[in-house]
């Protein structure tokens, strides 16, 4: 069990794990930050709005278990996405509280979860599966036309999972996570001899790569799978890694654009933490502060993204939803932490914030 | 819901009663008290090293049975070739649910299993190597640089059993030398598990004694977490990649020669070995002793099941994946998988949480 459940950062006792609860809380006014989440309970599925104190605005049933839920900068939209291979988005209009908007991917494609709107918010781009071909796809939705489909690119690798806006709102960065799955076999990995994780930079009009940096080749089994952007334009990524449990793989990696990846080395025992497998990375930009979380490791750390060092690291049982929230972070929980309050529900792997702030 | 046939309700019946008459696990012994790392120590000893040099000794008998093959080809040797294949595939698929520790590392899962091939990756290598009577192919040493889909089961299957096998008996040569050197690799990467399990201060003994500094097992709850998932994942891999697959949506649907060994007529026998580990490895290991009473019974029951399945298997007349494209007979064959969801659904629920483990959420199927 940790102190507090909302991590109060950027002060010099910041890295003293245990403290932070008695720090002042961040002066947010109550409602102001909302946030969307899904969640299992007793078998059913849904997504919930909610605020940081964890009481619930909206909560919408999904057919079956979700997994992130992407969010326009207007704060409108809430899209909630089936996990893989589930092909059901089920996206909720809170400008004029309508009925939720059901939509699904064409028949041979099914979602991976994470999705990502242009900056006007007309647009919604979702990491697909192209399963006969083993390809990643990037689906193209109208969300002004009842989010009908209208295109689609490749996403120049297999199993794109996270993919998130850079600065400037004109390019795509993509994880792809190398695995290659295939609805006829549920979720089973079929070709851990051969992955081929990358991340991507890819341009948003015209689908065209940018940039392809892929690990080297003894790190074939690391899939790059979540990701944030800091203050500075880089791109952290989160890895699951596919080898021997007695590998030793860096799990965080940070990319820039024009330059490629740099592994971030994290010390030994904070690594080995992670059980090589982070769930969810998120950015805090104004205070410099990154969090992973790793719902195996029953860990979440903290780190500086200026320097790379480590800052915190809160142990808390299969955490994985992380935000930044004020100066520091909301996570939650499959055991049902929803930053400090308790739900009964197990929170899926992605806490999304619905006023953005880039 | 599936539409009851009389053995599936029988074996429903059984797992029912079992449910009322199931009491504390079987291998308790009262005067010793059951520890985790008992638990854990006892699934190393009892069910994994032995469990791999079992699957060593039936991939020497292979090589074994092969040599002579080649070296005086007949029809009675191809069949004693035969009959060692299905023993090494029966060796396998039960320690095959051990999916962590050295049969990760360097694709050994894969050299020895490449499977599911969707593409038919494999299949197109197989018969290239065979048109083209690559040498390369024949000798264990020079295979082993080749692709692992090539190293495994599933070639040695074909060589058995596909196109041209019966050649085999008539003498030919190539396709012996092949077929042995794939025997060989396979009796190869065996003997690597057999050793990594075995080395006395390797994951055998991480596992057992689990401390802060080991690099994968740090404390009890990670080696009970990872025996776990073995039920868990292996369950649901064998439901998913093994049934799934030639099962289709219905009975038109059905694809028997998408089935893992539909050439040997090996399908339902894997699956049985399968679930026969499964079974070994609670037993073995008594971990349903560390959960309170009440949590025992759904272990008990499970097991129960497992039993009904296997039995379901060896009662089908026809081969498994015929089965499931025989409107007569699909119900039994569907019967399986939702046996292997329900042992999944119960370990990753009930059971995981008797354990103190997380019940089954992210950690246990991640994205």
């Amino acid at each position: 069990m940790i102190m507090t459940r909302r991590l109060f950062i950027g002060t010099a006792t910041a890295g003293l794990a245990g403290l932070s609860g008695l720090l002042p809380k961040p002066a947010i006014a109550a409602g102001k930050d909302l946030f969307a989440a899904a969640w299992i309970q007793n078998g059913g599925a849904g997504f919930s709005i909610l605020d940081g104190d964890g009481n619930e605005l909206t909560s919408v049933s999904l057919p079956d278990r979700g997994h992130d839920v992407a969010t326009d900068r207007a704060g409108r939209w809430a899209v909630a996405f089936a996990r893989r291979p589930g092909t059901f988005a089920v996206a909720v209009d809170r400008q004029n509280g309508s009925e939720p908007i059901p939509f699904s991917t064409p028949e041979d494609r099914h979602f991976f979860g994470h999705g990502v709107f242009s900056p006007d918010g007309r647009v919604l781009y979702a990491t697909e599966n192209d399963y006969d071909n083993a390809a990643g796809m990037i689906g193209i939705y109208d969300v002004t036309a009842g989010f009908n489909r209208i295109g689609e690119f490749p996403s120049y690798g297999i199993d794109p999972h996270e993919l998130i806006l850079m600065p400037g709102g004109k390019t795509l960065c993509i994880a792809n996570g190398g695995i290659e799955t295939h609805p006829d076999f549920g979720r089973a990995k079929l070709n851990l001899a051969s992955m081929e994780p990358s991340v991507v930079f890819v341009d948003i009009e015209s689908g065209e790569l940018l940039e392809k940096h892929t690990p080297p080749a003894d790190l074939f089994r690391l899939s790059t799978r979540h990701m944030d952007i800091d203050a500075a334009g880089n791109v952290w990524v989160g890895c699951q890694y596919e080898g021997p449990e007695t590998d030793e793989p860096p799990l965080l990696l940070r990319v820039t654009m024009g330059e490629g990846y740099k592994p971030i080395m994290l010390p030994d025992q904070a690594r080995h933490g992670l059980a090589n497998y982070v769930g969810s990375v998120a950015a805090n930009r104004s205070e410099n502060r990154l969090v992973i979380t790793s719902p195996h490791g029953n860990c979440a750390l903290v780190l500086d993204t200026r320097s790379g060092n480590l800052v915190e690291r809160i142990a808390e049982k299969n955490v994985c939803g992380a935000v930044a929230q004020g100066s520091g972070f909301l996570l939650s929980s499959a055991e049902g932490d929803f930053g400090e309050a308790k739900l009964g529900r197990s929170w899926d792997n992605h806490i999304a914030r619905l006023f953005q702030e880039r | 819901m599936i539409k009851t046939s009389n053995s599936i309700r029988l074996a429903f019946a059984i797992a029912a009663f079992g449910l009322l008459s199931a009491g504390p696990g079987s291998a308790q012994d009262a005067s010793k008290p059951v520890t985790d790392r008992g638990v854990l120590s006892a699934a190393v000893t009892d069910f994994i090293q032995p469990g791999y040099r079992n699957f060593r000794d039936k991939a020497q008998a292979m090589g074994a049975a092969i040599s002579p093959l080649c070296e005086a080809p007949s029809a009675p040797g191809l069949e004693v070739a035969r009959k060692a294949f299905g023993e090494l595939v029966t060796a396998w698929s039960e320690i095959e649910i051990i999916r962590f520790g050295p049969v990760v590392d360097d694709n050994r899962l894969e050299r020895i299993l490449f499977f599911p091939d969707r593409r038919g990756i494999g299949l197109k290598q197989i018969q290239q190597v065979l048109a083209e009577k690559d040498e390369t192919a024949t000798t264990p040493e020079r295979l082993a640089a080749k692709s692992v889909a090539l190293q495994g089961l599933t070639t040695l299957e074909y060589l058995l059993y596909g196109t041209g096998a019966e050649d085999l008996a008539g003498g030919d040569e190539f396709r012996c030398d092949f077929a042995g050197a794939v025997a060989a690799r396979i009796y190869g990467t065996a003997g690597e598990l057999v050793d990594a399990w075995d080395d006395p201060e390797g994951i055998a003994a991480r596992l057992s004694d689990p401390k802060p500094e080991n690099p994968d097992f740090r404390d009890e709850r990670e080696g009970l977490q990872a025996l776990l998932g073995v039920f868990v994942n292996s369950s649901e891999l064998v439901a998913d990649t093994r049934l799934k697959p030639f099962l289709g949506a219905g009975v038109d649907e059905a694809k028997p020669k998408s089935a893992i060994f539909w050439r040997s007529g090996l399908t339902g026998t894997a699956i049985a070995g399968d679930m026969k580990g499964l079974q070994e490895l609670y037993k073995a290991s008594g971990m349903i002793e560390l959960t309170p009473e009440d949590i025992q019974r759904y272990g008990t029951s499970a097991m129960f099941e497992l039993s009904n399945a296997q039995r379901t298997i060896d009662r089908m007349k026809q081969p498994l994946p015929q089965a499931a494209a025989d409107p007569e007979t699909r119900d039994a064959a569907n019967y399986l998988r939702l046996v292997l969801l329900s042992i999944r659904d119960t370990f990753s629920g009930r059971i995981a949480g008797g354990l103190g483990l997380s019940a089954g959420f992210s950690s246990l199927d991640g994205d």
